[in-house]
């Protein structure tokens, strides 16, 4: 057995290595000096302002080049109408597209209206935009997902990509729209749209040109609201170009 | 027998002091994850009772007296920040107007912000004729943005050196600069908001209290128009002057804000956990790994949705002096491994609202990349909420994401609805 004495020695040792051991070790002096800093990024080089560039020249299209367009991105799943179809730049980003008028190839539907497709399916008369008079409204209501049938005459818009506009291969971004089209559709202008309507407050934003027809018996033109193609009937107010 | 005795109580005695003596500290670490929750709880960076305190100031419900308005667009930070815990997003949109000239967009009178309320009928904005710019955004989720802030901005201008390289040029994130209002108007790498408009969140709760609930404060002393026109203290709409002292120092003018509240929403900011990953993510944060996400997750790196949807950033480490020197990284912010999805840049990915805020002309049709985390808890997204599925938001991408979309429309249809699970994983 230790004796007392040792005992406490001990104890008295051991305590003193804990001390000495938990304690925090003296921090080495340091210079005061402010925190590292986040360095400074150079100046970014002024990026140009995007202007859309003027729509290239470009031939007229053919209808092989049309056909071909489509079958791109559709495949056999539509049946294109190579006699009804116009070019201009629907969404307004320089580049030329093009729409044209298609019918659901036979057994084909489970494709065509598939949740993963490679094109955007919606219905123009469906899209309700916002009443910019209104700066408080509640939005219309989200309309029931478009379905295509067998029956239905549909148009495809083609936006194009670069230069080459929608004949570039890597042109792919496309619109399936259903009741768009009762076959006679051109193109017009924004600019040429703009100015017949000069001083109205009824047109809405138009980003780039318009695909004008008549549905029923009302003339109107579809335009791109930058999500969507929106039916825009001239009885809301804007000058008919589909009449003229 | 004495001495083994002895030996032992030495020896039991050094196990207890070596590891006290060789514990380092924190410092030097390699960088870790960042907490990630939906929890209402703090990430370290504040206590949890000082979070509770300015999770109070953020869901606090102005009125007239406190300052609201005279245009507003709501009465709280937590109305549009709010889905599932405050501080996420909302489906509430703010309207933005203008006009494009041919050659510049020209701000709509009063600012391209058009505010969807008033605290008097006479002075509702309206969108005026002529200006036919006009579009929606969606509120941001802010979950995180305190690891955000502590990027250093040359990680993010790394990354938009980069992106041409990894996309044979087609795509080009645009990297820009905004100004610190807490540090005199000193530049810094932008990162919040649609168009980039801030680098820090001081600054940003600023911009926000003024803009979105009209109340003016230390950065902001200066009422928003009602489509131009004057409706502030001294034109009969206001009774709140913009004069009030601040609390914390009498000396400073804190508008209408004198209690400081943009200091407890970017401090709030700060202190949230950045968002959870849904169950069978394929990290492996929230339960065994799904096949199908680990799937989808390979296919959003491969088609390259990932070089904009940057999946993983390191902040920068404690200690950095951010925000033009008016904030240092906190331990509990720095060296952390955030997985946004995104690389906090411009883009024209062709869904370009027009609008021009902080970036100049050149930024007109670019959006930021949104930030991905979370976004499961969206139903409307893109900038607009437009997008009300997730197949038909991939394809309105286009532009400098052209040949991103082209490898996705590449995809069969069990990988697309793989990758679109992923999506629903975030």
């Amino acid at each position: 057995m230790f004796s007392r004495a040792k005992t406490l020695l001990l104890l008295g040792v051991t305590l003193v290595l804990l001390t000495v051991g938990c304690a925090k070790a003296p921090e080495p002096p340091r210079a005061v000096q402010p925190p590292p800093a986040e360095a400074v990024v150079p100046p970014a080089t002024p990026t140009a302002d995007v202007k859309p560039e003027p729509v290239a020249k470009l031939p007229p299209p053919t209808q092989d080049e049309v056909r071909g367009a489509v079958a791109r991105i559709y495949k056999d799943a539509v049946v294109v109408d190579t006699n009804r179809f116009a070019v201009g730049d629907f969404n307004g980003d320089g580049s030329q597209d093009v729409a044209v008028v298609v019918t659901p190839a036979a057994g084909m539907l489970g494709e065509i209206n598939s949740e993963v497709a490679n094109w955007i399916l919606e219905d123009p008369q469906k899209i309700v935009p916002p009443d910019s008079k209104k700066a408080t409204q509640r939005l219309a209501p989200v309309p029931a997902p478009t379905r295509v049938a067998q029956s239905d005459v549909l148009l495809v818009v083609l936006h194009g990509h670069g230069p080459l506009g929608w004949r570039n291969p890597e042109s792919r971004q496309t619109y399936l729209l259903k009741n768009a089209t009762a076959g006679g559709i051109r193109s017009h202008q924004m600019t040429t749209l703009l100015k017949a309507n000069s001083g109205k407050t009824a047109l809405p934003k138009l980003r780039g040109d318009v695909i004008s027809e008549k549905l029923g018996a009302e003339p109107g033109f579809l335009y791109y609201n930058g999500s969507k193609y929106v039916w825009y009937p001239s009885s809301r107010g804007a000058e008919s170009i589909a009449s003229k | 027998m004495r001495m083994l005795k002895l030996s032992v109580l030495l020896l039991f005695a050094a196990a207890l002091v070596l590891p006290f003596a060789f514990t380092s500290t924190v410092e030097g670490q390699g960088a870790t994850e960042a907490p990630r929750g939906f929890d209402n709880l703090t990430n370290g960076f504040v206590t949890q009772a000082q979070f509770d305190a300015d999770k109070d100031v953020f869901e606090e419900r102005d009125d007239i007296a406190k300052g609201l308005g005279p245009v507003y667009n709501t009465q709280s930070c937590a109305e549009c920040h709010q889905n599932p815990v405050t501080g996420a997003i909302s489906q509430i949109t703010e309207l933005r107007a203008g006009h494009f000239n041919g050659v510049n967009f020209v701000d709509h009178p009063g600012g391209s912000l058009i505010n969807d309320r008033a605290t008097n009928p006479e002075i509702q904005e309206r969108v005026l004729g002529g200006n036919e710019v006009r579009t929606f955004r969606t509120s941001l989720n802010t979950l995180g943005d305190g690891f955000v802030e502590c990027i250093d901005s040359n990680t993010l201008a790394a990354i938009a050196n980069a992106q041409p390289g990894q996309s044979g040029g087609q795509i080009a994130g645009q990297f820009i600069q905004v100004p610190v209002a807490e540090a005199n108007g000193a530049l810094r790498g932008a990162r919040f908001g649609w168009k980039n408009q801030q680098a820090s969140l001081l600054s940003f709760s600023s911009d926000a209290y003024l803009n979105e609930m009209g109340i003016t404060n230390r950065f902001n002393l200066v009422e928003n128009t009602s489509n131009g026109t004057f409706v502030g203290f001294g034109s009969g709409f206001d009774p709140v002057p913009d004069n009030a002292p601040c609390a914390s120092n009498p000396a400073v003018n804190c508008g209408e804000d004198p209690d400081e509240d943009i200091v407890a929403f970017a401090r709030f900011m700060r202190a949230t956990k950045a968002p959870k990953r849904g169950p069978g993510a394929e990290d492996g944060s929230n339960g065994a790994p799904n096949p199908d996400i680990v799937a989808g997750s390979n296919l959003f790196s491969q088609i390259g949705c990932a070089i904009c949807h940057v999946r993983s950033i390191t902040t920068a480490p404690a200690g950095t002096s951010i925000n033009g020197g008016a904030f240092i990284v906190p331990a509990a912010l720095g060296n952390k491994i955030i997985h946004p999805l995104s690389d906090f840049l411009l883009h024209n990915v062709g869904t370009g609202d027009g609008i021009v805020q902080n970036g100049g002309q050149s930024t007109r049709n670019k959006l930021r990349t949104p930030p991905l985390w979370g976004v499961r808890t969206r139903d409307r997204i893109m900038h607009d909420g437009e997008g009300l599925n997730r197949n038909e938001s991939i394809l309105r991408h286009d532009g400098e994401a052209n040949g991103v979309i082209n490898n996705y429309n590449a995809l069969s249809a069990t990988q697309k609805n793989q990758l679109i699970l992923f999506l629903n994983s975030l």
